[in-house]
């Protein structure tokens, strides 16, 4: 044989000996293939998860559940989802235990038990919370869109970094005020309620270390009890900004002093309490100014509220709330007309009550839109109507 | 030699052939040691398609992405096929189908974020935007539909195989596919229930209590389709609105069934008068207020001739809100039964003083007020003895309308059903 060939022979035998150990090694280490699920028009593909799956993955242990899930490419939410069902396993024995009072019970009385087993039953609910804590930890990152939603009307105007602090306190506040009403279940006992109102400092204290005065006001814009319900009262004014700003400061100021939601105001208290909400009004017509708290006091009148939240409800013209006061304060003159004639007669007199009852229903049932909304105005702010028609007698 | 070319012919042919393996073979997985790397790399390619929302560590070819699925329906089977119990697979569709009904809604609830901070928010029955709640509404309703959708296989059903106790108290003993049909009807109808509450803005109009009542007659013939007459009269009882009203009052009384059957039979009579579908009316005239009055009158005298006297007394007691705060507080301070009767029927004396009072014609203004006062010192003397400090605190700060009343120079009386009316208020003092 030439010496290249020999050469190129042994070569090509050493390149046998190579290709066979690699052939041979896979072989030997080649592991079982990971399951294989094809997704074909959302039915499982021939090759299932191994039934095993979840047998190997579970264990007592919640945080090494919970890092076996995530080293396994689990979801964060799904994870969730997992930890507090197995949380809530755990602890369903005792669950159960304590609703077997209720459940004895015929289905014409409470499943609710007794009221030292609700508190137990509510504790069982804090242990619940406490120990996703401990797992999970307390991230408000992977919150969901809605609770993200809320966030941008109650926190948009703070910067980002702020924000994201107020709401873990704003958390641990709500979770301490869980546990109070938890121990009280339905009656808050004087101390229980001096515990509220502690908590309610501390979280005010906290809130005015974050945030600056002006973010403080911002703040209280949104979320105070003052501000929500300056909200309600004063839907039918419809307030420009700059006037809810103003009537909530002075507001705010008021309360503040005088509408503690925890305590119980002593009769001496509760009379300063009538001179100073006087004194409230005054600042309102200082800051609406005569003509705007005219049209304020007319759209608090409850039966203006009424009669506007009514139009809203039949989505007519907002001006029609107007139109339907306007018929109203006519109607009324003319009948304390009628009423301070003493030249008429008893039956004259019912005669022109009567007319104007007609008329006003007419004009009202016209301007509305027929009958059936009459009847729903008569319910709803229009009492008067009905008011007219008693003065006949 | 010809020996050594042909076996180099045999050697090169070998090479080759093996090196053409190499280069064509389908793919195989790779050694253990190296498949988390593998993991992390491109995606392989008969994995299923990860869902929209995972947030996978470790990207495609991790055990999750074996299991997940866009649809919630193949998520349930691999699950299921994974060996994860029903409980389990429960929680995490839940988890699932909430995250994708949430993104659906986000856009129509972006508005929340937009409200202006000093109008009413969406959210708000009354000025609030009736669009925005329905849209709420429709996003609860969708996930409880798809819910239902992918649940309501018999693998989800209550792991004992029956159904929970809530739907055994709502339903009775019936089959559990009986029983099955019988939610879907319910969650149906309260669905369009809810949809005609949410336009009414709190408002409710004739026309709103004309279509809630349509949508009970079309539930109770759907109801009826399924249900025996016995079956129906036997739902009727457990699931009215007349038995969730006497619930927490036969419960304090513990009542028995015969006694339930007949207190239910009382009430169920003038149930369409006392409470309208749809709510309380906005404004009550003056006749309709006699009606109730006489309906109440009717009730209690049935019931004294069925309970006998004593019994309809402790039954009339226990229906009074007041009455049920009274029982929370002195529960919670451990006050004998007795006492606290004893304490609630101080608004019959108090009642009845207020009203002799007022009506006393031989006495000035100022000395009914001073009238007034003693008496509010007495009932409050009266209520701590018989509730001690913490219980009676409780008692007056709840909603104890009457004592205000008297406590402020005013009269009142109480209604056949206990409630109270208020009478004449004394001028406010001149400080």
């Amino acid at each position: 044989m030439h010496p290249l060939s020999r050469l190129g022979f042994v070569a090509s035998l050493a390149l046998n000996a190579g290709l066979a150990w690699w052939f041979l090694g896979r072989t030997a280490h080649e592991p079982s293939p990971l399951p294989v699920v094809r997704e074909t028009a959302g039915a499982v593909a021939a090759a299932s998860p191994d039934p095993q799956t979840w047998a190997r993955l579970k264990t007592e242990d919640l945080p090494v559940l919970a890092a076996r899930l995530r080293a396994t490419g689990f979801p964060p939410s799904t994870i969730r989802a997992m930890v507090s069902h197995q949380i809530g396993e755990a602890l369903a024995a005792q669950r159960r235990a304590l609703e077997a009072e209720g459940r004895q019970r015929p289905f014409w009385q409470n499943p609710q038990p007794a009221p030292e087993t609700r508190q137990a039953l509510a504790q069982l609910d804090l242990e619940h919370a406490r120990r996703y804590r401990e797992i999970l930890g307390d991230d408000t990152s992977e919150d969901s869109p809605l609770q993200d939603l809320d966030a941008g009307w109650h926190f948009g105007y703070l910067p980002a970094d702020k924000a994201a602090l107020l709401k873990p306190l704003l958390r641990a506040e709500a979770r301490q005020r869980q546990e109070i009403m938890a121990a009280s279940v339905g009656a808050m006992s004087g101390a229980a309620r001096d515990r509220m109102a502690r908590l309610e400092g501390e979280t005010r204290a906290a809130l005015a270390a974050l945030l600056t005065p002006a973010e403080l006001f911002e703040y209280d814009l949104r979320r105070s009890e003052t501000a929500n319900s300056l909200r309600s009262t004063l839907a039918a004014f419809d307030p420009r900004e700059e006037e809810f700003r103003a009537l909530f400061q002075v507001h705010h100021a008021f309360d503040q002093q005088w509408s503690p939601r925890w305590g119980t105001p002593t009769p001496e208290q509760e009379r300063a309490r009538g001179q100073a909400y006087v004194q409230l009004w005054e600042q309102y017509k200082a800051v609406l100014g005569p003509e705007r708290y005219a049209e304020y006091e007319k759209a608090t009148n409850t039966n203006y509220v009424r009669t506007s939240a009514l139009v809203n409800r039949l989505q007519l013209p907002a001006e029609t709330t107007e139109w339907l006061w306007s018929i109203r304060e006519e109607y009324r003159g003319r009948t304390e007309s009628v009423q301070r004639d003493r030249s008429l007669s008893p039956e004259a007199r019912n005669a022109q009550f009567a007319a104007l009852a007609q008329e006003a229903d007419r004009r009202v049932g016209s301007l509305l839109g027929g009958e059936h909304r009459l009847e729903a105005y008569r319910q709803q702010g229009g009492a008067w109507l009905g008011t007219l028609r008693e003065n006949i007698r | 030699m010809k020996l050594a070319p042909a076996l180099f012919a045999v050697s090169v042919a070998a090479n080759v052939a093996a090196l053409a393996y190499c280069v064509l073979r389908p793919g195989t997985p790779a050694p253990a040691s190296a498949l988390a790397a593998a993991d992390r790399a491109a995606a392989p390619a008969v994995v299923s398609r990860p869902t929209a929302g995972s947030h996978s560590a470790d990207g495609n070819g991790s055990l999750w992405s074996t299991l997940a699925a866009e649809d919630p329906r193949t998520l349930v089977a691999r699950l299921r096929a994974a060996g994860f119990p029903p409980g389990l697979v429960r929680a995490i569709v839940e988890a699932k189908v909430m995250e994708t009904v949430e993104r659906r809604a986000a856009d129509l609830l972006g508005r929340l974020a937009r409200a202006p901070y000093w109008r009413p928010l969406p959210s708000q029955p009354i000025f609030g935007d009736p669009a925005y709640r329905e849209a709420v509404s429709a996003m609860w309703r969708e996930r409880s539909r798809l819910l239902r959708d992918i649940l309501g296989d018999d693998f989800f059903l209550h792991e004992s195989g029956n159904p929970t106790a809530q739907q055994r108290r709502m339903f009775g003993d019936l089959p559990a596919g009986k029983i099955q049909r019988l939610q879907l009807i319910n969650d149906d109808y309260d669905e369009l229930a809810q949809q005609i509450r949410n336009r009414t803005q709190g408002f409710v109009l004739p026309e709103d209590r004309e279509q809630l009542a349509l949508v009970e007659r079309e539930r109770r013939a759907d109801l009826a389709a399924v249900l025996s007459a016995e079956e129906l009269a036997d739902y009727d009882l457990r699931s009215s609105p007349v038995t969730s009203r006497l619930r927490t009052a036969l419960t304090i009384v513990d009542a028995s069934e015969a006694e339930f059957r007949a207190i239910h039979e009382a009430y169920r009579k003038h149930d369409a008068l006392l409470n309208p579908l749809g709510g309380p009316l906005p404004v009550v005239s003056g006749e309709l207020n006699r009606q109730r009055d006489d309906a109440h009158r009717q009730i209690n005298a049935e019931l004294r001739a069925a309970l006998g006297e004593a019994r309809q007394a402790e039954l009339a007691r226990a229906m009074n809100r007041d009455y049920q705060s009274l029982l929370q507080f002195a529960a919670r301070d451990h006050v004998p039964r007795e006492n606290v009767v004893r304490a609630f029927d101080l608004r019959e004396h108090a009642a009845r003083e207020s009203t002799r009072i007022m009506a006393d014609t031989a006495l000035t203004t100022a000395q009914k007020r001073a009238a007034f006062q003693q008496l509010t010192e007495s009932i409050e003397a009266d209520l701590a003895a018989a509730l001690g400090p913490s219980t009676t605190a409780s008692y007056l700060q709840s909603a104890m309308s009457w004592f205000e009343t008297i406590r402020r120079g005013g009269s009142f009386s109480l209604r056949p059903d206990g409630s109270v009316r208020s009478g004449i208020m004394l001028p406010s003092p001149r400080n």
